[in-house]
């Protein structure tokens, strides 16, 4: 079988695993990433967070209700909204970067838009969308700001149209809470992966409903999901330590992340614009860097005071954003 | 990005500054939010189904609001008067403590900033018609309200301006707080029913680990029945393991569990009925005695006798009955918990107002106590 990498870093067919074939790949060179800003102001634990495409703004939620737009830059908040349901554990910035929706234990998704007059009162705009009847775990608006893709703790995904709040398409499969989710990129068709409970991650065709692959390595809870740039793999980060590496053409896992230093779970994983580095914000307060290729860990970074919730890189790949449950968020660079 | 001086037009150092302002105007409302939550009692509410969960809760959102009786009103008056003198105290002081300090509007009234100052240090304050006259006056100076304003900077009681602002009915002789003053004196109360969430606990639940306190909900009557789920468990059995889960789940360790052991009254018709023996159900019931007064495996976690006072002329075979089925419970939580945190047990009947009246009466006086511990720790 055919194997190796372009100048795009995408990964062609693997037979064996990732970092056998990367063995002639050339290592990375030393880098150093450090904390550029440290976001603070909410009063609980960051859990989720969200880039704007615009590269700058932020949108994160903590668990005493707070929703909260910032400017990454400057670290200037732009919006504040308190949340009815205080534990908001999910949070997505729209496409057009007028919107944010989020949701948690009300089990609902709410859109919030974003208006330019800072003396509007935000709350009053909110529109409810979608409704489980468990815990909202992710949410993620898909092309446009018109759908939103959800995961609930009852098991299930559903996709929802924002103005109507009607349900779109509901993707039943998972045996156990659904925790994550992520679209692929818009070149390669209108599919999602999601993680649960059950160890499982699934693939799924956004217009059936039908679940396309489904991968279950993993030894726990899988916490994220996130797909390589190309969009023909996808990772992902689990309760067991490790983050592993799924091919979707060879239909199978390719390299799993781990070392036995490494014990408490992983809870955010993102890929660099490139696709080389896979970045993993841990239990442990930790962020670990791994060589996509070659299987082994590039860096490790400190600095937040308790546990990583959430991690996302940049849309333009210069920096990262965390979240923690030390109340603050960090951009890297 | 053009962070040198001068290269910036206009526009744009105007648009900064408007940025920064935005900023500190949500910043100072995040630190008012702030100290509300932190203010507010979060309770978990839980239970197997079927419990009397639901009735428990509309009880104690009527008690909430409507809580007080005419005697228990009459005594906070006194904390009312107490909590203007507090918040005019502490506006005054801080108008010299902030950074810039804040001046009085009108120099007439710097002898009055004098009167308040000197409050402090007097021992048998009484509430005079001059101390009225001198607060409301200076609640009216533009300097005073400033300071209010600035309340973010240091710590001011909530009720400040809702008080000062009613300083003329407080006065009067004939006052008596209306159900607004009494909630607004209050503190607040947000109970979470998890009703809707499934068993697998383990993601959502981590989010509760800053409660103040877990309400768990038990039905006492339910010990000769299954559960609706898979018509075999036993009822009580399964509330057992719930609490068991609940009560040593990692996220949990440092959280007291208030326990209801509900439908007492229908408890009571059961064992008197005598057609369903509880030993049928829990063999161990044979082997066991009533404790005397409550002094047994739980009398020394928190010596408060009176919460366990036997209704006169209880029959001894409901009281056998109902203090087993408690000390089950006890038996799990003294198992484990180090003090970090305890059980506190009540017997409630839901649909009988005064017992929930009283049940809800020594929780506040728990929870409040579980809040203040929870805040030194932190």
């Amino acid at each position: 079988m055919a194997c190796g990498n372009n100048n795009q870093g995408r990964l062609i067919i693997v037979v064996c695993a990732v970092h056998q074939v990367a063995e002639k790949v050339e290592g990375l060179g030393q880098f150093v990433m450090k904390t550029r800003r440290t976001l603070k102001g909410h009063g609980n634990k960051v859990l989720c967070m969200d880039w704007c495409k615009d590269k700058r703004r932020i949108v994160s939620s903590s668990q005493d209700g707070k929703v909260i737009v910032w400017d990454a830059f400057t670290t200037n908040k732009e919006h504040a909204v308190t949340m009815p349901c205080t534990w908001v554990m999910a949070c997505a910035y729209a496409p057009s970067g007028c919107a944010v929706a989020c949701g948690g234990l009300d089990n609902k998704c709410s859109v919030y838009p974003l208006s330019l007059d800072k003396n509007e009162n935000l709350a009053a705009k909110k529109k409810s969308v979608a409704m489980h009847t468990n815990y909202l775990s992710a949410c993620s608006f898909t092309n446009s700001d018109m759908q939103i893709l959800t995961s609930s703790g009852d098991g299930t995904c559903a996709l929802w149209d924002v103005e109507s709040g009607q349900l779109l398409q509901s993707f039943h499969g998972h045996a156990a809470d659904v925790l994550c989710l992520d679209l692929a990129p818009s070149e390669t068709g209108n599919t999602f992966v999601s993680g649960g409970c059950d160890k499982k991650a699934n693939v799924w065709d956004m217009r059936s409903g039908q679940c396309i692959q489904s991968f279950e390595t993993h030894e726990s809870d899988i916490n994220s999901v996130r797909y390589y740039p190309s969009g023909d793999a996808f990772a992902s980060g689990s309760d067991d330590a490790t983050c592993r590496l799924y091919d979707l053409r060879a239909d199978r896992e390719v390299a799993i992340y781990s070392k036995e230093s490494i014990i408490f779970g992983v809870s955010s994983v993102d890929f660099s614009l490139s696709g080389r580095l896979l970045f993993g914000g841990y239990n442990d307060y930790t962020i670990n860097v791994w060589d996509v290729l070659k299987g082994t860990r590039v860096s490790i970074l400190f600095g937040h005071e308790n546990r990583v919730s959430t991690l996302r890189v940049s849309p333009d790949g210069t920096a990262f954003s965390t979240g923690s449950w030390d109340h603050t968020l960090r951009i890297w660079a | 990005m053009g962070c040198l001086g001068n290269s910036k037009t206009e526009d744009q150092r105007n648009e900064e500054k408007a940025q920064r302002e935005a900023n500190k105007k949500i910043e100072k409302q995040l630190q008012k939010d702030k100290q509300i939550y932190r203010a507010t009692h979060r309770l978990l509410l839980l239970g197997a189904g079927e419990s009397g969960k639901s009735t428990i809760v509309k009880q104690m959102r009527i008690l909430h609001v409507n809580g007080f009786n005419a005697e228990e009103k009459k005594q906070k008056i006194h904390d009312i008067k107490n909590n203007i003198k507090e918040a005019i105290e502490t506006i005054v002081a801080a108008m010299r403590t902030l950074t810039p300090p804040c001046k009085i509007a009108c120099p007439a009234n710097q002898s009055r900033i004098e009167y308040v100052l000197n409050l402090v240090s007097q021992k048998d304050f009484e509430f005079t018609p001059e101390f009225y006259d001198h607060t409301k006056l200076l609640w009216q100076d533009d300097g005073v309200r400033a300071c209010w304003e600035r309340s973010n900077e240091y710590q001011l009681i909530d009720c400040a301006q809702y008080f000062l602002d009613r300083i003329d009915v407080v006065r009067q002789h004939d006052y008596t707080p209306t159900d607004q003053d009494l909630l607004r004196y209050k503190v607040n109360f947000h109970m979470f029913d998890v009703g809707g969430q499934r068993d697998e606990r383990r993601k959502w639940i981590q989010c509760f680990n800053d409660v103040t306190a877990i309400i768990f909900v038990v039905a006492s009557s339910s010990y000769n029945m299954v559960i609706r789920e898979d018509n075999q468990t036993n009822r009580l059995q399964e509330a057992l393991n719930l609490f068991k889960n609940i009560w040593n789940n990692r996220w949990l360790r440092t959280i007291s569990v208030i326990l209801f052991l509900n439908k007492q009254d229908l408890l009571a018709e059961k064992v008197l009925a005598g057609k369903s023996k509880i030993e049928d159900y829990f063999p161990e019931f044979a082997r066991y005695t009533t404790p005397d007064d409550g002094k047994t495996i739980t009398g020394h976690l928190y010596g408060i006798d009176h919460l366990f006072s036997l209704t006169p002329g209880e029959d001894p075979r409901v009281i056998r009955a109902k203090y087993f089925i408690r000390d089950e419970f006890l038996r799990i939580s003294t198992a484990s918990g180090d003090g970090r945190h305890y059980c506190y047990p009540h017997f409630t009947c839901a649909v009988d107002t005064e017992n929930i009246r009283r049940v809800f009466n020594d929780c506040r006086d728990i929870i409040q106590r579980m809040h203040l511990r929870q805040y030194e720790l932190l």
